[in-house]
């Protein structure tokens, strides 16, 4: 069974287009599918990247000790400062 | 200048979204153009203060976006072998202040709506550790510096970190 495709319409510069069309034919694939594999490679890696911030191991480390220490960070003066304001004045 | 009391998620039938300047093109073309793609797609979700007149399209005086995200440890072998699962955090991706109401303590006011939003979230079963910050420049830097408040996040001078059980009681 082959699943149901949809459409994306998009414009390119003539040149743009042109190098798709030869890179596709060299690789043996339809524009479509030259598309399509481009998009496969890349939006995986893209979505990953935006989801995920990595830290060195020392630093995950001191990460997750300062979230479970909560006894020695407390709120600022500064910062209460600045929620008392909002709360007495309103935006 | 009277200001709505309230956040609200950004939308194009309500806000002018084309007349914010923050005095910053990528603040200003991520809220004209993008903001409201990504909530459809769920990528972050963008709330604007408008300016409250009775007008259908609204000015917006600031705006703040919020998104989940996970860190990760990074995969360099070490001699203990515990397993590594990706901590899920809140991150205050942007925030901006239109330049015609500068200097009003918006900022500000926007930051604490912000870090309270990114509690209720919490509370209703996002789950985040804490809230990073990521900083545009030198000048947010500063302003995000001076409330003596967030914690480094890592060697990156421009991100910034509040674990969530400190944030609770703001």
């Amino acid at each position: 069974m082959i699943a149901k495709r949809e459409r994306i319409e998009a414009r390119f510069l003539p040149e743009i287009k042109r190098m798709a069309e030869r890179a596709a034919l060299l690789n043996g694939l339809t524009l479509t599918d030259y598309l399509a594999k481009l998009v496969s490679e890349d939006a995986p890696k893209t979505l990953k990247y935006h989801n995920e911030l990595t830290l060195s191991n020392q630093q995950f480390d001191d990460f997750l000790q300062i979230c479970e220490a909560e006894a020695d960070y407390e709120l600022s003066d500064e910062i209460k400062q600045a929620a008392n304001r909002l709360d007495k004045e309103g935006f | 200048m009277k200001f709505s009391q309230k956040f609200c998620a950004v939308e194009n039938s309500k806000h002018l979204i084309k007349n914010f300047d923050c005095g910053k093109k990528g603040m200003n073309q991520f809220l004209s153009r993008f903001a409201i793609k990504h909530t459809k797609l769920g990528l972050s979700h963008t709330m604007v203060l408008t300016v409250d007149d009775r007008k259908d399209k609204k000015q917006v005086a600031a705006y703040y976006t919020i998104a989940a995200s996970n860190v990760i440890r990074r995969a360099i072998p070490t001699t203990q072998s515990l397993p590594h699962y990706p901590i899920p955090i809140t991150l205050l991706a942007r925030l901006a202040v239109d330049v015609n109401f500068q200097g009003k303590k918006l900022g500000e006011k926007t930051l604490i709506y912000a870090l309270r939003h990114a509690v209720r979230l919490c509370d209703r079963g996002l789950p985040a550790y804490g809230l990073v910050l990521d900083v545009l420049d030198e000048e947010a830097l500063g302003f995000y510096k001076k409330f003596n408040f967030f914690q480094p996040f890592s060697d990156n001078p421009m991100r910034l970190f509040v674990p969530m059980n400190v944030l609770r009681s703001l």
